[in-house]
């Protein structure tokens, strides 16, 4: 492999590196990339032409199309992404001309730059990092190309060093390291900005009730819905109870749809004061100034009649273009102790709610234990599994006998056969909508859409109180090491979102810091003594090492003294002698005496047998 | 030891830095997106600044420690004009991690000329090289710092130490061109009885092992090549005219050539230069090279 190829390939893979980190964005056109490929492939198709011609066609090609395809689809759209991928691809297209390597990075910088501030998701943070390993080892290989080029060396033959490769490999890794050290203590400004701040975006923040709001969920995709930061004096399980994250409490089911009874759910109103416990919730940026709307119900016109319709709505914000919203949740953790009514033993109304008492088997007593009536509950559904691609009939009256003939499902239908079966037996229950967490040793906690579940909470009598139950049963873990990935990739994600995106002096934790601070001076002041006592002086030692000369030059006194030529005498003596000679000689490395006295001992030795020799030969 | 360091640390170590044209784009780009940063707060931007900002700093520090762990020995060897000078540079790396693309060359005028590279110096390690310098005209060729210099990683700027206090050297006469057709080359390049370095490839039983011992190189004696002496006689009174330089140049060829070994200048009582002779063929080189003619163009 020579250097213009692993040039090259650096320099080609920090173009492609931001380019996709640009099109990631949901905004910007991803046809784009078609554009600059183009250029590439015109600059190809060209090269037989000459190099201004071709380059002429090619950019004359690429701005006429990329440009008519841009205007024509993206009226509205905001230029400055798309208008930087045109860019690219027109000193792209004009590369055979001359190849703007630097140019071109400069704008790969500018597209991660505006890829990170539109989505500031947590594969910047990776695409960051793969930047500015790419982007190093491409400048710093162009920079080597370009000496070598000056130097008259063939490039196409001279092989690259692979410890240059290596060295910066790890130059690239501590200069990313490095800027996340540089990063908290660069002056910031409490200034507005000019313009009024279009981008000064800290987001803004206000109490809310977890009860109060719920996140559009259920689609299966893995959308973090929220992080949740928790403080160091709460623990996961007292704030999510087997690991079950409340959102919103369900009274009634009909069908597929969850009716929500307004009056009927519990609100909890959290007593603030100066010693709770801060949790911080941050709810991710979204691309399109759109913020989730919490789970809500509306009034829907059906088959002539009004009913109350689950939605999953999004919530505009307009003038939130572009922001993260930052909740911040100062309450305790509340019991919930509220009160069962009614509504909560009621069967709906529907003709399928009538059907399901038929559907029943052998059912306990009413005046069975609580215990013993969640036992049979449980060893009913022991035979049913779990399947989240459940198809519901067209007819929403069938969906649970459906449910209890196929024996399989996901957690709605749990749910709300759960809490029927239990309102026949007599005891009330309710459903509630939330997330199922997974790890619950991490402060950082991110919600999935992919965790949305429900479950029931049925009334415990004897200590009057409602008891979470769940009966669905765990999904088959489909990729393990997949879920091992996905652990890591929330940690980087949550602490992304938590120590840069929303990054603030105030939340530096500056206690933990200067606990580490002593060590930090320790090994620095050691490994830095160290380094110090341990330079050698190399001006002394590269002056004309008399030491090791000294020896030959005595030895070449006694070859004349004996009327013999030394230069003679040289090769008559030892290949290991002279060896050594030669590398104490001109080695960089130190000569201790005892090697000197040691080589001196072997000279003496030596030469009287070669002069022998000499003599031998002579005669 | 520890005293010893203390004290020389007092001992500024002289330096300079060119940026290059990639570097102050580099600076543009860098203090841009700062002003960016400040006047939008958003940490996203402040990340990438620092990003930048660390670049330029393991930029420097990886120079510097490039600057301070490599240490340069030149030999000089006598050079001839319009020829190609081959001077041995020998580098240390003192390091315990490689160096790269190291230059070196002299500082003049304000300008680091380079006269060696080297792509990489593994550590605790010596490279030997040769400096590839043409002067294109005899006489005193002076310099004001030899320098040791690298723009490694990124190219943004060239930072350069200056290595001793400079020093000047003598570029003989080339010689007459026209005195060459038909005649044998043979050992141009150096002088009778003269010590060089053994080119590479040669026959190793011409090297002449003490002079070896007592430098740093592998060296030989080249053979004598005896010819018919020439009287060689040259007048300053001609050093305006045009043929000047021509007579300089048959003189040095002859002088290489091992026809003449001493020189006769002859100059008018009211001229700064003397008449006299000069004997030796080395001399003789030397006071050809500084004969009126040559000090106002002095070699780059």
């Amino acid at each position: 492999m020579s250097w213009s190829l692993l040039s090259g390939i650096f320099f080609f893979g920090t173009e492609c590196l931001a380019l996709f980190l640009l099109i990631s964005v949901p905004d910007i056109p991803n046809y784009l990339l078609g554009i600059v490929a183009l250029g590439y492939l015109w600059r190809k198709l060209f090269k037989p032409l000459s190099a201004r011609l071709s380059t002429g066609i090619s950019i004359f090609v690429v701005v006429a199309c990329g440009y008519a395809l841009l205007f024509s689809h993206l009226p509205q759209a905001s230029i400055l992404g798309p208008g930087l991928i045109l860019l690219h691809a027109t000193l792209t297209a004009a590369g055979q001309y001359s190849s703007f390597r630097y140019w071109r990075i400069g704008i790969s910088f500018l597209e991660v730059l505006l890829a990170s501030v539109l989505y500031p998701e947590a594969q910047m943070f990776f695409g960051i990092f793969l930047f500015v390993l790419f982007s190093s080892l491409s400048m710093s290989f162009g920079f080597v190309e370009n000496e070598l080029v000056a130097a008259h060396a063939d490039l196409e033959k001279s092989k690259p060093k692979l410890k240059l490769v290596g060295q910066l490999f790890i130059i690239s890794t501590l200069i990313f390291l490095t800027s996340l050290l540089i990063f908290p203590i660069l002056p910031r400004s409490q200034w507005a900005g000019i313009g009024g701040g279009a981008m000064v975006n800290p987001g803004f923040t206000e109490t809310i009730s977890l009860q109060n709001s719920s996140l559009q969920w259920g689609k299966g995709s893995n959308e973090i819905m929220v992080t949740i930061i928790l403080p160091k004096n709460i623990s996961r399980p007292v704030l999510i109870p087997f690991g079950l994250l409340r959102m919103n409490v369900l009274d009634i089911t009909d069908g597929m749809d969850w009716v929500y009874l307004p009056r009927k759910t519990e609100r909890i109103d959290f007593k603030e004061s100066q010693n709770d416990p801060q949790i911080e919730i941050v709810r991710e940026r979204l691309p399109s100034g759109v913020l989730p709307m919490p789970y809500f119900f509306e009034p829907v016109l059906e088959n002539g009649k009004w009913i109350q319709k689950s939605s999953s709505g999004e919530w505009m914000a307009p003038g939130f273009f572009q922001s993260k919203v930052k909740y911040k949740w100062k309450s305790t953790v509340p019991a919930i102790k509220d009160q069962p009514t009614k509504e909560h033993l009621i069967f709906p109304k529907t003709q399928y709610g009538r059907k399901f008492l038929t559907l029943l088997p052998d059912i306990p007593a009413q005046e069975d234990s609580l215990e013993a009536k969640v036992g049979w509950i449980r060893k009913y559904f022991a035979e049913f599994s779990y399947n989240v691609s459940y198809q519901a009939p067209s007819n929403s009256d069938s969906i649970l006998e459906d449910f209890l003939k196929n024996k399989a499902g996901h957690c709605e239908l749990f749910a709300a056969t759960t809490a029927l079966y239990f309102r026949a037996l007599g005891v009330p229950s309710r459903i509630v909508t939330g997330f199922r967490m997974g790890n619950l040793e991490r402060t950082i906690t991110l919600v999935r859409s992919s965790q949305a579940h429900a479950w029931v909470e049925i009334w415990d009598q004897k200590r009057q109180l409602w008891t979470p139950l769940d009966f669905t049963p765990p999904a088959p873990p489909q990729y393990l090491w997949l879920s091992g990935l996905q652990d890591s990739y929330d940690f980087v994600l949550g602490n992304w979102n938590r120590y840069v995106l929303n990054f603030e002096w105030e939340k530096v934790d500056f206690k933990g810091w200067l606990r580490i601070l002593p060590w930090l001076f320790g090994l620095v002041g050691i490994v830095g003594l160290g380094s110090f006592l341990r330079r050698k002086n190399y001006e002394k030692e590269e002056s004309s090492r008399p030491e090791v000369t000294a020896i030959w030059v005595r030895a070449s006194r006694k070859i004349v003294k004996k009327g013999k030529d030394p230069e003679k005498v040289w090769p008559l003596l030892p290949e290991s002698l002279r060896t050594d000679y030669l590398k104490y000689r001109f080695s960089a490395t130190k000569v201790s005496k005892n090697e000197l006295n040691i080589l001196e001992e072997k000279f003496d030795s030596e030469l009287g047998k070669s002069l022998e020799f000499q003599n031998q030969k002579t005669l | 030891m520890l005293y010893n360091r203390l004290r020389n640390l007092n001992k500024k170590v002289p330096r300079r830095l060119d940026i290059s044209s990639g570097g102050k784009w580099f600076l543009l780009l860098t203090i841009a997106l700062g002003a960016v940063a400040i006047n939008s707060n958003n940490n996203v931007i402040y990340l990438l600044e620092s990003l930048l900002l660390s670049s330029l700093l393991f930029s420097g520090i990886l120079s510097d420690y490039s600057l301070s762990k490599v240490h340069v020995s030149r030999r000089l060897n006598q050079a001839l004009a319009t020829h190609e000078t081959k001077d041995s540079i020998t580098l240390v790396n003192t390091g315990v991690f490689p160096l790269f693309c190291v230059e070196v060359g002299e500082w003049k005028s304000g300008r680091f000329i380079q006269v060696g590279y080297v792509l990489q110096i593994p550590a605790k390690s010596k490279v030997q090289i040769l400096a590839h310098q043409v002067f294109p005209r005899r006489g005193y060729h002076e310099w004001e710092h030899l320098a040791v210099a690298t723009s490694f990683p990124f190219g943004f700027a060239k930072k350069i130490r200056f290595i001793d206090d400079g020093g000047k050297r003598i570029i003989w006469p080339r010689m007459a061109k026209s005195l060459w057709q038909g005649d044998p080359i043979r050992e141009i390049e150096t002088l009778e009885g003269e010590i060089r370095n053994i080119p590479e490839g040669s026959d190793v039983s011409k090297v002449h092992w003490l002079s070896s011992a007592r430098s740093d190189q592998l060296m030989e004696r080249p053979n004598v090549v005896t010819e018919e002496q020439l009287e060689l006689s040259l007048n300053i009174i001609e050093a305006n005219s045009a043929s000047w330089e021509k007579k300089i140049e048959e003189a040095s060829f002859h002088i290489h050539r091992g026809r003449a070994d001493q020189v006769k200048i002859k100059a008018p009582k009211n001229s700064n230069y003397r008449s006299r002779t000069i004997v030796g063929r080395r001399a003789s080189l030397d006071g050809l090279a500084l004969l009126p003619g040559s000090d106002e163009k002095e070699n780059a």
